[in-house]
């Protein structure tokens, strides 16, 4: 059955935004969305009139704080945990506690050299240092190319780390209130995510990522250039990319 | 029909929107009932949530201060009960943090994205919690019943109030009160065609009609108010 047939689709758009699809049928409408900017347009539209009965929508209770709380805790664990841990440590310290602190210190040195020297021998890249191997670092590789198939950008960052360096491979006119961005997108989620942006001084520019490399790109499979108006939010390139590659990791 | 983004969504453009009156009051009878709030600027979610795509947390704690309030009322409007509804806003927010940079601005609204965000788990919960909630499958929509009966109160009021503020309210008069009262309690309620049609007394067929034709009746009177065109 042919789902993109426009009476079909309209049919099924307007059940699905509204969410009266079985969910087997959700499920499966919910894939040829994914694959097709003719469904996600007919979906948004609906979505879009659907909207405008928000306008009639009651008062509420307003969320208690906790939900927020709730929120951060389930993002963000392990750094909440580790604080109200060491807040505890620091309240349950008496004077006797003061003294058994004195006496713990010895062997918190001994256990924390031990762990020390356990990184550095396994996971070297923890403190910007190599693998002696002679290898090249686990990293994320992108080579972009423009549409004559031109090699136009080279770009890399080490699979843990918090740095991509771009290195122009050709010249790229950014007209004065413009810059370059870097996106990536996979082939399973092909809406592009932002990675890094930058104006063009020399060849090579070192530009910090939001979060660690493998978090970032791990998930993707392109690499996308683009020329943007200088501090953009755009969600997504706002014109077509200059450059485009796979996002290959190399380890 | 392709509807400029722009121009549809009310809701979302930051337009002032007064709480309407007698809001039927949550199960959880020690709440304060907030004033419906403002939604926030489309232009500013769409910075946030740009910057909530690289992780940036100031613009996530921005985000959640500017719409939660307003999506918990859609929230509880489904699920009529505040701990399921602020569960929702929880799982809606954390999906948020792990999916901003799915956000595409040429499909629609960022507001639009987060309302279906919400209203889609809104959904999910009351349909996984079958027979334990008030108007959830198993009580044959016993609750949406109850407030269609209240005047002034449920989603039939709601569905007046909205067809109002957006202006259609003569060209959706042409729908009967049965095909108002389906769309409501569908849209509104998050019930399925079978509750819905189990709440009215009416047949099955008849209700997905009553639906269809009312869905419509409101994009055809959103293009003839010369907010929506192909």
């Amino acid at each position: 059955m042919n789902l993109l047939h426009p009476e079909r689709l309209d049919a099924l758009a307007r059940a699905h935004a509204l969410g009266t699809l079985s969910p087997r049928a959700a499920r499966r409408f919910a894939r040829v969305v994914a694959g097709s900017s003719v469904a996600a347009q007919a979906v948004a539209d609906w979505q879009a009139v659907l909207g405008t009965l928000e306008e009639g929508a009651p008062a509420s209770p307003e969320p208690r704080p906790r939900v927020w709380a709730d929120v951060q805790r389930r993002l963000f664990e392990r750094e909440a945990q580790a604080l109200p841990q060491a807040d505890r440590r620091g309240a349950s310290r008496g004077a006797g506690g003061l003294a058994l602190g004195w006496l713990r210190w010895p062997a918190g040195l001994v256990v924390g050299a031990a762990m020390l020297w356990t990184v550095l021998a396994l996971r070297p890249q923890t403190f910007g240092l190599e693998p002696d191997a002679g290898a090249v670092p686990a990293s994320y590789v992108g080579v972009l190319q423009d549409a004559q198939g031109r090699s136009l950008v080279a770009t890399t960052a080490r699979r843990h780390g918090t740095v991509l360096t771009v290195r122009l491979l050709r010249p790229v006119a950014v007209a004065p209130g413009h810059e370059l961005v870097v996106w990536a997108w996979s082939d399973a989620d092909p809406a592009p995510r932002r990675v890094a942006r930058w104006t063009p001084a020399g060849p090579t520019v070192e530009l910090p990522l939001p979060t660690p490399a493998e978090t970032l790109l791990g998930p993707m499979t392109h690499l996308g250039l683009s020329l943007e108006a200088a501090g953009s939010d755009a969600a997504a390139p706002s014109q077509p990319l200059v450059a485009e590659g796979p996002c290959a990791k190399v380890w | 029909m392709r509807v400029p983004r722009d121009a549809i969504c009310l809701p979302c453009g930051g337009r002032k929107i007064a709480g309407p009156p007698g809001a039927r009051a949550s199960q959880d009878t020690t709440s304060t009932m907030a004033r419906r709030t403002d939604p926030p600027d489309n232009d500013d979610l769409a910075r946030w949530l740009s910057r909530v795509a690289l992780g940036d947390r100031p613009a996530f704690e921005q985000l959640y201060r500017a719409t939660s309030s307003y999506l918990m009322a859609i929230a509880w409007r489904v699920l009529q009960q505040r701990d399921l509804a602020e569960e929702v806003l929880q799982d809606a927010f954390v999906k948020v943090w792990h999916s901003a940079g799915m956000y595409d601005a040429r499909l629609g609204l960022p507001m639009t994205w987060l309302i279906n965000i919400v209203r889609n788990r809104a959904i999910d919960l009351r349909r996984s919690r079958a027979g334990t909630l008030a108007g959830a499958p198993g009580d044959a929509g016993e609750a949406a019943l109850d407030s269609l009966a209240t005047p002034g109160a449920g989603p039939e009021q709601w569905l007046d109030d909205a067809i109002h503020r957006i202006g259609v309210r003569e060209c959706m008069g042409q729908l009967s009160a049965a095909q108002r009262q389906a769309l409501a309690l569908v849209y509104y309620q998050g019930l399925t065609h079978v509750e819905a049609a189990q709440a009215l007394e009416a047949p099955l067929g008849t209700t997905k009609a009553w639906v269809r034709r009312g869905l419509d009746y409101l994009k055809a009177c959103l293009k003839g108010r010369g907010v929506a065109a192909t």
